[in-house]
């Protein structure tokens, strides 16, 4: 893991700036959890739960502590509010780590309780959860935190690329159109008619288009495999992390676009837009 | 090794760097055992290889005798939320619950052990039962009505030589009134 550049070292400032900018992406995200009927309170007391084989989530189930935050009335609202008033609260004061750590324990108990009754665990929101770690950090520690979270990217990437791999799925012919059809079949079902759908109907009858996509998203996420080695190529892997979750919404109708916030790691911050990298040595 | 980033954090504080080792260690075993412990995210992202089913499976939901396209107008998360814990609720209406089926494959006599806990953490049929009570709160948290009438249908499906998608078999899953 070497990296040329990890002298440069951020100022208060320059980590308020960061700490503002995730929070501003996760209040965003808070608010379309509101419109998506996924705050605890809006989930209606669920009944059905997937805790699956992730020890985490056994022990969190059998403390029940899911069960009672998303069950009782008053606690799933106060769950919430604390959620967005903590949010709020960090982006007026960034340097704030107690309320930095407040959120992160509310979201913690929110992802578990998200993916446990949503019966799936998405890796989506886990930028959301680890992200603010890193400003829990001292000031002389962030830059390794911040550049941990670039190296947890890069994992990201490079472990979805050897998964592939290793399972030979990229020799599959027929692997993007599978993954179509498995996750825009309601979809296209219901609205045949709509011009999104033509463009599907329009890729199933030229299935090699739909592959070549597959391919073209495994081997972009090799890409990243790169940027262990060295950081001269981190604005292509940035504009590349962007792309993927783009990828992810075409093939498989999955919504990764919370990895943007983990993306803003690969960004050149400290060099273009806050202009003074300082160096504590 | 100057230039190594974990050597880096090593020289400037020794607990930082373990925290970093541990991290990235538990990360990389979790990954090559194909084995979550969150935080130890396992990255598999669509890498199985896809098998070509007879037929797909879709939704079909009537509430107050209007069908919800639950496939446009509504956010991702929503559409998360109405459809993966339906499909879940598909598969657990079998007798057992399907990570206890796993589980049980998985550790065959050590099962016993997990056992005692799995009784507390797997759904129990109570809940199962309970599902449709909520299912119909919940489509009436999404859709701003009070739903009076539900019916979940799965519909069994499968592509033509044209692409286009024809019905196969209808199964109710929900019918509550």
């Amino acid at each position: 893991m070497k990296n040329k550049n990890s002298e440069i070292y951020f100022s208060q400032r320059q980590i308020e700036f960061l700490c503002r900018l995730v929070f501003s992406i996760i209040l965003i995200d808070l608010v379309f959890s509101a419109f998506s009927n996924t705050l605890v309170h809006q989930l209606q007391s669920p009944v059905l739960k997937f805790a699956y084989v992730d020890p985490t989530f056994w022990v969190m189930h059998l403390l029940k502590i899911p069960g009672l935050v998303s069950s009782n009335f008053y606690l799933s609202w106060f769950w919430d509010i604390a959620l967005f008033i903590s949010c709020i609260g960090i982006l007026i004061f960034p340097g704030k780590k107690w309320i930095i750590a407040v959120f992160i324990i509310f979201y913690f108990v929110y992802y578990v309780i998200f993916n446990s009754y949503g019966a799936h665990h998405t890796h989506a929101l886990i930028p959301v959860l680890i992200t603010p770690v890193a400003f829990l950090f001292s000031k002389k520690s962030f830059s390794f935190a911040w550049q941990g979270l670039r190296y947890f990217l890069l994992f990201s990437y490079s472990a979805a690329f050897l998964w592939k791999f290793f399972r030979f799925s990229w020799l599959q012919g027929n692997q993007g159109v599978l993954i179509v059809k498995k996750n825009l079949t309601p979809y296209l079902y219901f609205n045949p008619h709509t011009f999104l759908a033509e463009i599907y109907f329009w890729f199933l009858d030229n299935p090699i288009l739909i592959q070549m996509i597959y391919l073209a998203g495994f081997v972009l996420e090799g890409f990243f495999i790169v940027g262990f080695f060295t950081k001269r190529y981190d604005k292509v892997l940035f504009v590349i992390s962007l792309l993927l979750p783009l990828g992810f919404w075409f093939l498989s109708d999955a919504y990764f676009f919370e990895m943007f916030i983990l993306s803003l790691s690969l960004a050149p911050f400290n060099k273009r837009f806050l202009s003074y990298p300082m160096d504590i040595t | 090794m100057e230039k190594y980033f974990l050597y880096k954090v090593y020289r400037y504080n020794k607990k930082l760097f373990f925290f970093f080792l541990a991290f990235a260690g538990f990360s990389l075993f979790c990954n090559l055992a194909g084995f979550e412990i969150t935080p130890f995210y396992v990255w598999g992202m669509y890498s199985q290889k896809e098998i070509q089913p007879k037929e797909y499976p879709i939704f079909k939901i009537t509430a107050n005798e209007k069908l919800v396209d639950y496939s446009t107008g509504y956010f991702p998360a929503n559409r998360f939320f109405l459809l993966s814990p339906l499909s879940y609720y598909a598969s657990v209406k079998t007798p057992e619950d399907p990570t206890s089926i796993f589980l049980k494959e998985k550790l065959k006599e050590k099962y016993e052990w997990v056992k005692q806990y799995a009784d507390k953490v797997l759904n129990s049929p109570k809940e199962v039962e309970e599902f449709p009570g909520w299912f119909k709160n919940y489509i009436g948290q999404t859709t701003g009505e009070k739903v009076q009438s539900l019916k979940v249908e799965l519909l069994l499906v499968s592509y033509e030589n044209n692409n286009s998608i024809k019905i196969d078999s209808v199964h109710i899953l929900i019918d509550e009134k």
